[in-house]
């Protein structure tokens, strides 16, 4: 037994008592390092006396539960049990349900039998008990060096809590005791003796794995209420700029990995503009241009407020419509204003298809069941209807120009 | 009291605790198979049907029914014409009931033994305080439904008819706050033929019983030693009146006797005949077959638990 292992653990546990978080509600993390005993344990035989067979299987063994009917909370991925073919993953959080990556389609194009590779579809976390296999498709991350293999939930969230947002506004690995978390909306705001998590267990400065070490955590909040459908209301992350103090941007955090996606041409952490801006605010749909600043916002194309205030932000993360503005010039695009950060419905984690022009068929989703003769299969890509809604939150196609609704890329550029 | 567990045929490991007040001998037997071979798949919901000694699993909205000695013998419902089915449930008459999901709109549906649609049961005179009930549990036991939602903390129990009878809130039951609903959901459910309903709750590393007049007693303490709680899962009752709990992180099966003592704790995690790989759900029927379903595309595991 590795001595320093157990001393980890003791610290750990010492750490928890000190900080008084012992209570039952979100029992394992609690904004900051979890119940030991809930990832690892005493007896086990694996590296680092994981529960799981890996890391992100030892994540799941709570973040995925078979029987799920609908969206459940803190549950991340739908199991295979519970989502046949034909019925979509169960999970709506703003970042994806990781079950997309079992969904694989196969149809016709033209005549041409074609898949579309659910491994595609979000990133390829490696967890063996579940099912989650190493990505065959990219042996490293694109545009960059991590390795696929050792790609997992940990890669991106630190499974220990340990970065903290401090009153002062910085974030450090150490110092004050984390008190609660400080992703949501409704999370206490760090004091003089006590300090919150960073969002999402994100992780910060100085955190490495698979050969690339992150420079700082990005700022958000979120409605406690998350993981929801978006049939009546959205769900909106409100993800901040900051870029001191321990802050990276959204774009510089997800370049930890993706470093080459610099050369992307698509701009990325740059300001929108007045033009785009306008854009955004104006556009309800397409053929409709008559929107308001006030009303603009959709969570399938988010963007990053020119703000590093978690209060402001805290205020700004609403799941019942009651806070929908728009951008100003001074906001921001970045990659989760395309991408979702697990998984999506999609190729390549995008907010919506882009193999075909438009997204809905008259006042349906498209559907191998709702356009089941028709010749172009781009149009559903192997999906129910059902399995389009769900990839769109479940949002009424009506909300869309019944006549022809093009790619949500004209959100921004509003070329329909 | 001497302790006479032994290990059984191909190495099942079994751990005694010091409170063992009975002899308990547990032996792995197989995986539930088809003319093929062992069917391979990932956490089904199981179902036993104690007056015909047969086992429903049910895997992505397909009900396999397997004979007494493990054997597929017929199977049904792989299309969603009665919808996605989230769980199985058989009644004395062998009648077969899925509850169901259209639309998101829950229903029980009955079916004979050929899996042929009889009728669409849907709930009826839910009080107001269940009107957001959202059931993806539910076992039929002495003549009645017992629907329980994991992530809500709710259960109802209604006649066949589908008439409500009664309802549980766990929140206060537990001893919880109104913000833990969704943060603690169940793991395991299941009902004793007493009408005793089973649960566990993984974020507390704890198990319940509650009785009939809703008095719930809880038991289990955290931790990795034997009789101690990892991440619980299925948990049901044997004929004799012991509990069993899964444990997910071990990849065994503890064993309780009826007053809640811990007797011992069957199998270890692994990839070997008889071990478990992060076991789900489990069943027992009333000859003391268990059948533990599992990650890693291992498939339904079956035990056979005697007591000396």
């Amino acid at each position: 037994m590795n001595s320093m292992r157990w001393a980890f653990v003791a610290v750990l546990a010492a750490t928890l008592v000190a900080a008084g978080m012992v209570g039952i509600s979100s029992a394992y993390h609690s904004g900051g390092a979890a119940e030991c005993t809930g990832c690892h344990t005493m007896h086990g035989s694996n590296t680092y006396l994981l529960q799981g067979s890996d890391p992100s299987s030892t994540c799941l063994n709570c973040h995925q539960h078979t029987g799920d009917t609908g969206p459940t909370s803190y549950h991340s991925s739908t199991a295979p049990a519970d989502m046949p073919a034909g019925v979509p993953p169960k999970q709506r959080a703003p970042g994806g349900d990781f079950g997309w990556l079992k969904k694989t389609y196969t149809f016709t194009l033209r005549g041409t039998p074609t898949t579309d590779d659910g491994n595609l579809f979000g990133h390829n976390i490696v967890a063996a008990d579940y099912g989650y296999v190493v990505d065959p498709n990219n042996a490293t991350a694109p545009g960059g060096t991590f390795p696929s293999a050792q790609l997992g939930c940990t890669s991106c969230h630190d499974p220990h809590g340990q970065y903290r947002r401090n009153a002062n506004g910085t974030i450090s690995k150490t110092g004050a005791p984390i008190a609660n978390s400080g992703s949501y909306a409704t999370s206490a705001e760090p004091t003089a003796t006590s300090a919150v998590g960073v969002y999402r267990l994100l992780a910060g400065a100085g955190y490495t794995k698979g050969g690339v070490t992150f420079l700082g955590n990005p700022a958000a909040k979120v409605p406690s209420s998350y993981n929801r459908t978006e049939a009546a209301t959205q769900t909106r992350v409100a993800y901040g700029h900051a870029t001191t103090g321990g802050h990276v941007s959204w774009a510089d955090w997800c370049k930890t990995c993706h470093s080459n996606h610099g050369a992307f041409p698509h701009p990325n952490d740059q300001q929108l503009g007045s033009t785009i801006a306008t854009n955004y605010n104006s556009y309800v749909k397409t053929g409709d241009m008559t929107g308001t600043a006030a009303t603009s916002f959709t969570s399938l194309v988010p963007f990053v407020e020119n703000t590093s205030d978690y209060t402001v932000l805290a205020s700004h993360a609403k799941n019942d419509n009651t806070y929908l503005q728009g951008p100003s010039g001074g906001d921001r695009i970045t990659c989760l204003s395309c991408h979702r950060a697990h998984a999506s419905g999609w190729n390549h984690a995008l907010r919506w298809n882009i193999e075909y022009e438009f997204m809905v068929s008259g006042t349906s989703w498209y559907g191998t069941d709702t356009t089941p003769g028709d010749t172009n299969a781009n149009k559903h890509r192997g999906r129910t209807s059902t399995e389009t809604a769900a990839a769109y939150y479940d949002r009424p196609a009506t909300q869309f120009a019944e006549g022809g609704q093009r790619l949500l890329c004209n959100k921004c550029h509003a070329k329909d | 009291m001497r302790l006479c567990i032994t290990s059984a045929i191909l190495g099942v490991t079994l751990v005694a605790g010091p409170a063992a007040a009975q002899s308990l001998r547990a032996a792995y037997l197989y995986t539930l198979s088809d003319f093929t071979g062992s069917i391979r798949v990932d956490w089904s919901r199981v179902a036993v049907d104690r007056q015909r000694n047969e086992v429903y699993a049910l895997h992505q909205n397909t009900v396999r029914v397997f004979n007494e000695s493990g054997m597929e013998v017929y199977r049904f419902g792989d299309d969603l014409d009665i919808g996605h089915i989230v769980d199985v449930a058989v009644d004395d008459r062998g009648d077969v009931f899925l509850l169901s999901y259209r639309d998101s709109k829950a229903a029980i549906v009955r079916c004979n033994y050929r899996g042929e649609l009889q009728a669409r049961i849907t709930l009826k005179r839910l009080p107001a305080e269940f009107s957001d009930f959202v059931p993806n549990r539910m076992v039929f036991q002495q003549g009645r439904f017992f629907l329980a939602s994991s992530s809500g903390l709710k259960i109802v129990t209604a006649d066949r008819d589908g008439h409500f009878v009664e309802g549980f809130d766990l929140v206060p039951l537990l001893d919880l706050e109104e913000q833990d609903r969704g943060s603690a959901e169940l793991g395991g459910f299941s009902v004793d033929p007493a009408g005793n309903v089973l649960m566990t709750i993984p974020v507390l590393f704890r198990a319940f019983v509650m009785s009939r007049d809703g008095t719930v007693t809880a038991f289990g303490r955290a931790g990795s030693a034997p009789g101690r709680f990892n991440i619980v899962g299925g948990i049901a009752r044997d004929r004799e009146g012991n509990v069993l709990v899964v444990d997910k992180a071990k990849g065994a099966v503890l064993v309780f006797d009826p007053t809640l003592k811990f007797v011992s704790q069957f199998a270890t995690r692994g990839s070997k005949p008889g071990q478990l790989l992060t076991p789900g759900d489990l069943a027992i029927d009333d000859r003391g077959t268990v059948y533990v379903t599992q990650a890693g595309k291992r498939g339904v595991s079956v035990f056979r638990l005697t007591h000396d």
